[in-house]
């Protein structure tokens, strides 16, 4: 193999092309100072949902994806009971659903999957999402509704920000999500839940003290 | 069966075409509107534009960087000069692991080497998950259109293809239905896969990172489930560093479908633990390309398709009348490239309206490439005989005024003259659709001197009438 | 300001009230012109075909003609794109053409030397502006509906705009190609006719009378197809719509919508 790597190396090294067009740099979109709202709008066109909810008891207050089959019963606030749930999450009720952290995902149907998210990029909707482990990823693929969560001042502007945050050198593997799985492959009708989640929730944690802490 | 034929077969069906035009055109508007929420759109163009130029201008430095970086991270190199070492090195990574079940996310470049026949030949099943790409390769049709592959089917054959292969009840057609039918189909298939090929939209050379886009998330379940992960990457999927990825991710989805961003942009660097990543570097007749200085831009695109969306006559004619595995004006400028008499009614499929060139987010200046290779193929004599001939008249008449004058007197005197059904018929296929304009008796250069003398002449009487007054 | 008016070579043979608008235009706007003899055709059909050495003869030609000349007006868009754009070979790096430069598009130089500024003119109908392509894309008559660069001036529009009683309907594609392409509208007659009978749909559901142009060769494609098909639709170039808008004694109402 290495004679068609020499090769090749060789046949580009032969060709020096100059297009004589320099790079001008780009100023990073500011912060819209309706941050809120524009990311809303940018996950919502994406199919997915913003909440916004403090951090206190959280887990009660936030609505869960209803569509996690109808049979299973739900007793007041939290994720509902019975279905099968991978959670990433240490403080969600560990008694109420039956936290499948340990499971494989691809052993049995999941319901949902409660991952942290790292920050969401208000010019598009998307969410940087790191998994801890090959679990976590498959989860966040196999489950019928994804919710991640995300801190009071994960917030950037755009997509120029979001890599001023990551480092790809040390990273194997890392993501943007953004809404759930679709497809509009037939007719360009778009469907929901083409191969992976039917629903993609951003549940964002933030105390009504915290608005001015977007970066 | 080149262009002309396949497109005219195409529009025949009026409905179809209408149909066709209009579901890319919304697409195209919808990328508009994308547009529209980037305040520095343009500036983000040009700089993806010298960003993808910079790296040609570095390819060798920045594949060395990538694969020593990649290979760190545990990931395996291997180089392909052409379409068959690719497809006999992807072979061999599944033959030596006895793996029989291959999942597959769309790949341009796989399409290109002809990997799954090759596969297929080894006993080894090829699933293409990607909705549309997994309804061509049920039909047994190559893909229309690069993102959007199955663009020319209506609900109803793609309703009758389930039927056929996946049990779906007659008549079956709503594309909730269908969609949740194929879901749970490849499902069962990304669970048993033992291996996922996909394709590459960034190489990153800086940290040896791929990056890969998809809306289904079938390039993850493809990746996240199977132990093995083989990356077949084009030579021009390069860029020098991570900074550059939110140039291109900001323009990428919203030139190809008007989404801000994909749903899945997902970054893999090396091997994860217990698992292997192979990443296959195809030249494929790049580095030809590259040597080209009229076309050798086309190696920045970025497969949006944005400038299929938007050209009036890939809409009309269909992915498939080009014949080739890219379609639209940037495949009329790629594929020349690979064989010019195979495709050389392409450079002329269209009208050189401009607009491919500026949806282009890495402004590749397709309508002067397919001009330039017009010229090439003229210069090769790659032309049919009327057109030449209808040329080198053309050329001789309008050489001279007098030949305009003469040639354009006697053809209108002769168009008067005729019978009108006989002119009809004489200049086909101008009139197979279109009347001849009334044609003028003289010609404007004719009137304007008969306007001039008159007006010499009026003046002249003028001048002398005062001169009598004055006389008198 | 020595002006030279090239009237293209099937605007000559096909559509000379084109050049004759022109020319009461000018007359109207007191513009002296000349119209030198030895022009023919400015050499893009060979050019678009690849014929470079065609279209340099041409080129040569179309510069010895207008050599003596300040300004070049063309009643086209798509000749003075080619003219200005494509006369330098991009292979061979020769340049023919050194007219090309001084050369303008008839609505573009009306704006540039403001010829219109208290003229008045009145043209009471709901028109239908078809962008030609070369105009828009080349020679940047106005944004492009693709593009999101500063805004332009469209030098049709501004003129046409100016006029009394004018209506310019709202198109759903605003800068569709027609489908005329040169040999494409003879050796693609399929998708070609279908662009064009897509455009007069458009033009006919925003309700236009009269389309018009910067380009005879769209409105010949266009024309083409629908009096074909009966449509009640007319096509005049602006010229000709500028001429009628501001003559001294308005014409008859027949006149302005010209021969169906």
């Amino acid at each position: 193999m290495s004679s068609a790597r020499d090769a090749i190396l060789a046949r580009l090294a032969a060709t020096r092309p100059a297009f004589g067009r320099e790079r001008r740099g780009l100023q990073s979109p500011p912060m819209p100072a309706d941050a809120e709202a524009v990311l809303r709008a940018r996950i919502e066109a994406a199919g997915g949902t913003l909440q916004v909810v403090p951090r206190a008891n959280w887990t009660e207050r936030v609505a869960w994806p209803g569509a996690v089959s109808p049979d299973v019963p739900r007793s007041g606030g939290g994720p509902p009971h019975g279905a099968a749930i991978y959670s990433a999450i240490p403080e969600l009720p560990s008694g109420s659903a039956g936290n499948q952290a340990g499971g494989t995902p691809e052993d049995a149907p999941l319901d949902l999957a409660i991952l942290r998210g790292e920050f969401a990029v208000v010019e598009n909707g998307a969410v940087w999402q790191v998994p801890r482990s090959a679990h976590e990823r498959r989860a966040a693929l196999l489950a019928e509704h994804l919710v991640l969560v995300i801190e009071g001042d994960a917030l950037v502007a755009s997509l120029h920000q979001a890599y001023e945050r990551i480092d790809l050198a040390t990273l194997a593997f890392g993501w943007f999500l953004c809404g759930p799985s679709k497809t509009a492959d037939i007719e360009q009708a778009l469907v929901l839940g083409a191969h992976g989640p039917r629903s993609l929730s951003v549940v964002w944690l933030r105390d009504p003290a915290a608005t001015n802490a977007i970066a | 069966m080149g262009h002309v034929s396949r497109a005219r077969a195409f529009v025949a069906d009026a409905e179809r075409t209408g149909w066709h035009d209009q579901a890319l055109w919304f697409v195209r508007a919808k990328r508009d509107a994308a547009a529209d929420l980037v305040p520095d759109w343009e500036a983000l163009r040009s700089e993806a534009a010298a960003i993808k130029r910079e790296a040609l201008e570095r390819l060798p430095e920045l594949w060395i960087e990538f694969e020593a970086q990649a290979r760190r991270a545990g990931a395996v190199v291997h180089w392909a000069r052409d379409a068959e070492e690719h497809n006999t090195i992807v072979a061999g990574l599944l033959r030596e692991r006895g793996i029989t079940r291959v999942v597959k996310s769309k790949s341009m470049l796989t399409e290109e080497c002809g990997l799954n026949p090759h596969l297929e030949r080894q006993g080894i099943e090829v699933v293409d998950t990607d909705l549309g790409e997994r309804i061509v390769q049920l039909r047994h049709e190559p893909p229309s259109h690069i993102v959007m592959p199955a663009i020319h089917l209506r609900r109803g054959e793609v309703g009758e293809t389930f039927t056929r292969t996946m049990g779906a009840p007659p008549g079956l057609d709503d594309p909730d239905a269908l969609t949740a039918l194929a879901r749970s189909d490849l499902r069962a298939r990304f669970l048993a896969a033992q291996a996922g090929i996909t394709g590459v939209n960034f190489a990153v050379a800086e940290t040896g990172s791929l990056v890969v886009v998809s809306n289904e998330g079938n390039v993850d379940l493809g990746t996240a489930l199977p132990r093995l992960h083989i990356a077949c990457v084009g030579l021009e999927k390069i860029v020098p560093a991570q900074r550059d990825l939110p140039v291109f991710l900001r323009l990428l989805a919203r030139s190809a479908t008007g989404q801000a961003i994909s749903a899945y942009t997902s970054h893999f660097r090396g091997a994860m633990p217990e698992r292997e990543l192979h990443v296959v570097i195809v030249d494929n007749g790049r580095s030809r390309l590259l040597a080209e200085p009229e076309f050798r831009e086309a190696l920045a695109c970025i497969r949006c398709g944005a400038c299929l969306n938007t050209c009036p006559v890939y809409r009309r004619s269909g992915g498939h009348s080009y014949g080739t595995v890219i379609p639209g004006p940037i495949g009329s400028v790629l594929e020349p490239a690979r064989d010019l008499v195979a495709h050389a009614e392409l450079p002329h499929a269209c009208t050189l309206c401009g607009s491919c060139a500026e949806v282009c987010p890495v402004r590749i200046p397709l309508p002067q490439q397919l001009l330039a290779w017009r010229g090439v193929l003229a210069a090769r004599g790659i032309h049919p005989r009327r057109r030449r001939i209808a040329l080198r008249l053309a050329a001789e008449i309008l050489a001279r005024p007098i030949g305009l004058r003469l040639f354009g007197g006697l053809g209108r005197a002769l168009v008067r003259a005729l019978p009108a059904a006989f002119v009809d018929r004489l200049a086909r296929p101008w009139t197979r659709q279109r009347a001849l304009p009334p044609i003028p008796a003289s010609s404007f250069r004719t009137l304007w001197k008969r306007r001039q003398s008159a007006a010499r002449a009026s003046a002249g009487a003028r001048d002398a009438g005062d001169a009598g007054m004055e006389g008198g | 300001m020595r002006v030279g008016l090239f009237i293209p070579c099937y605007v000559d043979q096909l559509r000379p009230e084109v050049g004759l608008a022109v020319v009461r235009l000018f007359e109207r706007l007191g513009i002296d012109f000349e119209i030198p003899d030895a022009q023919t055709c400015c050499g893009q059909p060979f050019s678009t075909a690849g014929e470079q050495g065609q279209a340099e003869r041409l080129a040569r030609r179309f510069d010895a003609a207008f050599a003596a000349f300040d300004v070049v007006v063309t009643p086209s868009g798509s000749c003075a794109a080619h003219v200005r754009h494509r006369f330098s070979d991009r292979r061979t790096g020769r340049r023919a053409g050194e007219a090309g430069g001084r050369t303008r598009e008839l609505c573009e130089f009306l704006v540039e030397i403001d010829a219109l500024r208290g003229i008045g003119g009145r043209l009471p109908r709901r028109i239908g502006l078809h962008a030609s392509c070369h105009a828009l894309r080349e020679l940047r008559h106005g944004n492009p509906s693709e593009s999101r660069e500063p805004p332009r001036v469209e030098p049709v529009r501004a003129l046409l705009g100016g006029l009394a009683g004018i209506e310019l309907v709202e198109l759903a594609r605003r800068d569709e190609c027609c489908g005329f392409g040169g040999l494409f509208s003879i050796e693609q007659e399929a998708v070609s006719c279908r662009m064009g009978l897509d455009r007069i749909a458009d033009h006919e559901r925003a309700g236009a009378e009269i389309v018009t142009s910067s380009d005879v060769s769209c409105l010949l494609q266009l024309e083409g197809l629908a009096r074909r098909r009966g449509s009640p639709l007319a096509f005049r170039h602006v010229a000709e719509l500028l001429a009628d808008a501001l003559a001294p004694e308005p014409p008859a109402p027949e006149a302005i919508d010209g021969p169906r």
